[in-house]
């Protein structure tokens, strides 16, 4: 794939010798003549009108350029909490090689019980100013949250009396190893309509290698004997999806997608585990998106494509031509909770100082106020033509890979423009 | 001349760039996630009400 561009106009080129032009302010995809590409080619070198560009192509990539259509537009993320996610527990039955809570599910500070009250008055706090037909999701994370049945059990029932007869949409989500899923547990998953997400990286060969119990011993066997028992009840679930982790320890998305495609899910979603010096892994992670993407388009057209979370994320964004300000709503429509009731504006950012942003029913105005302006600001994302899609990345990995949650992670920014570069091209295959 | 036969005529002149049409009615295949909105307003990278 390559890509020549000028100003709001990128033109790409597939591996099939296809052309596509993508309007990045307008958030329009066209099919174009190989005459815009060898025009925006030259343009991109000299920027600036080559005589020897054909005046009538230029002309029309000019107009195109300057078109402002009224159907694009942005909506901005106000600082209202609807999104609220809180550990349950902070322990976890397995050890991960990347985990990311502290390496073992315990964020640094072992708790397999909460505070469970001042949980329950941080809800209502939120809740209170959730209005009539408004969404709030509550997501039961952890450590592995069904160690603690019980909290969500009862987090599950306050949130609903909270909420009784306002006619707000309530969602509860969970984020799970599914090796703890009886038939109890995926009947409370059920019974609370739960938006089940299972974390599984590939076939046994590949998960086993790093989804480990603490005694060393793979976990996929359990993983998926838990999978069974959630499609037993699979009607009653909010959906059902699998996420797998890639990284310097595991880029074969190809394999990971052909083994986990026939199983009966609503959502596949693929994240990469930022780490120090992962530029090598993160670009084979990033053709290997793009290799799954043509294996899913190729046997299943758009539907199997969309079942990849990211594809069917740009594939809305570009129906509705709605320009994303925000990659998440971190600080802005979303709050994290530790099992203390401690506030921040990410999971990950968990027990690291300077990063709490309220505690119980106390919320940092002050600090929450770095969180208002949107990401692409904040994190300069300047004329990058992906900033309308992307939403300007994740502080977490800029934090990480560069010490400063607003200074840009450029293997992020590659792998994530390769995404979406395909996710354009295959829209126009879809929509032509 | 009507708008229709303007609109057309419009196409008509496009010689080199035609853009596709948005179907945000296009029905995909799985349950919704309440993630449709392309405002994410959750974490991006669990799947938490986007």
């Amino acid at each position: 794939m390559e890509l020549a561009r000028r100003q709001n106009i990128l033109a790409i080129k597939t591996e099939r010798g296809q052309v596509i032009g993508f309007h990045a302010e307008n958030l329009q995809v066209a099919r174009v003549d190989d005459a815009v590409w060898s025009a925006l080619q030259k343009m991109s070198q000299v920027n600036a009108v080559d005589p020897a560009i054909n005046s009538e192509v230029a002309s029309e990539i000019q107009e195109w350029n300057d078109e402002v259509d009224p159907h694009a537009t942005t909506v901005p993320l106000s600082q209202k909490v609807r999104s609220y996610s809180v550990n349950v527990s902070q322990v976890c039955n397995l050890k991960c090689t990347y985990c990311a809570a502290g390496g073992d599910g315990t964020f640094g500070d072992k708790r397999k019980h909460i505070e469970i009250e001042t949980i329950f008055e941080q809800m209502r706090m939120l809740l209170h100013d959730v209005e009539r037909g408004e969404q709030f999701d509550v997501t039961f994370f952890g450590g592995e949250p069904l160690v603690a049945q019980e909290n969500i059990r009862q987090l599950a029932r306050f949130a609903k009396l909270q909420v009784a007869g306002r006619g707000i949409d309530l969602r509860f989500r969970v984020i799970t190893n599914g090796t703890l899923v009886d038939e109890k547990a995926a009947e409370l998953l059920a019974t609370l309509g739960c938006h089940v997400t299972v974390s599984i990286d590939g076939p046994a060969e590949i998960n086993d290698r790093q989804r480990k119990t603490a005694g060393g011993q793979g976990s996929t066997a359990r993983t998926l004997k838990g999978v069974q028992e959630l499609l037993k009840v699979r009607d009653r679930l909010g959906s059902l999806t699998f996420g797998a982790v890639f990284g310097k320890h595991h880029t074969g998305v190809l394999e990971t997608y052909k083994f986990l495609r026939p199983f009966d899910f609503d959502t596949l979603k693929f994240d990469f585990a930022a780490d120090g010096d992962d530029g090598e892994a993160s670009e084979e992670f990033a053709r290997e998106i793009a290799r799954t993407a043509d294996y899913a388009f190729s046997v299943g057209g758009e539907r199997e494509l969309r079942k990849i979370g990211a594809f069917d994320h740009y594939f809305r964004a570009l129906d509705q031509q709605r320009r994303t300000l925000n990659h998440c709503g971190a600080g802005k429509s979303h709050l994290f909770a530790d099992a203390k009731g401690r506030l921040t504006t990410c999971q990950w950012f968990i027990g690291q100082p300077g990063e709490q942003v309220g505690q119980g029913t106390r919320l940092d105005q002050e600090k929450l106020a770095e969180y208002a302006a949107p990401l692409q600001e904040l994190n300069n994302c300047g004329s990058c033509w992906a900033k309308n899609l992307c939403g300007g990345g994740c502080m977490f990995i800029n934090r990480l890979k560069n010490g400063s949650k607003h200074k840009k992670d450029k293997e992020f920014c590659i792998r994530t423009r390769t995404t979406i570069a395909k996710a354009i091209e295959y829209y126009a295959e879809a929509r032509a | 001349m009507l708008k229709q036969e303007r609109k057309e005529k419009e196409e008509n002149e496009v010689k080199f760039i035609k853009k596709v049409k948005p179907s945000p009615a296009k029905e995909v295949s799985g349950k919704p996630t309440g993630n449709e909105a392309p405002i994410r307003r959750g974490p991006a990278c669990v799947p938490a009400g986007d």
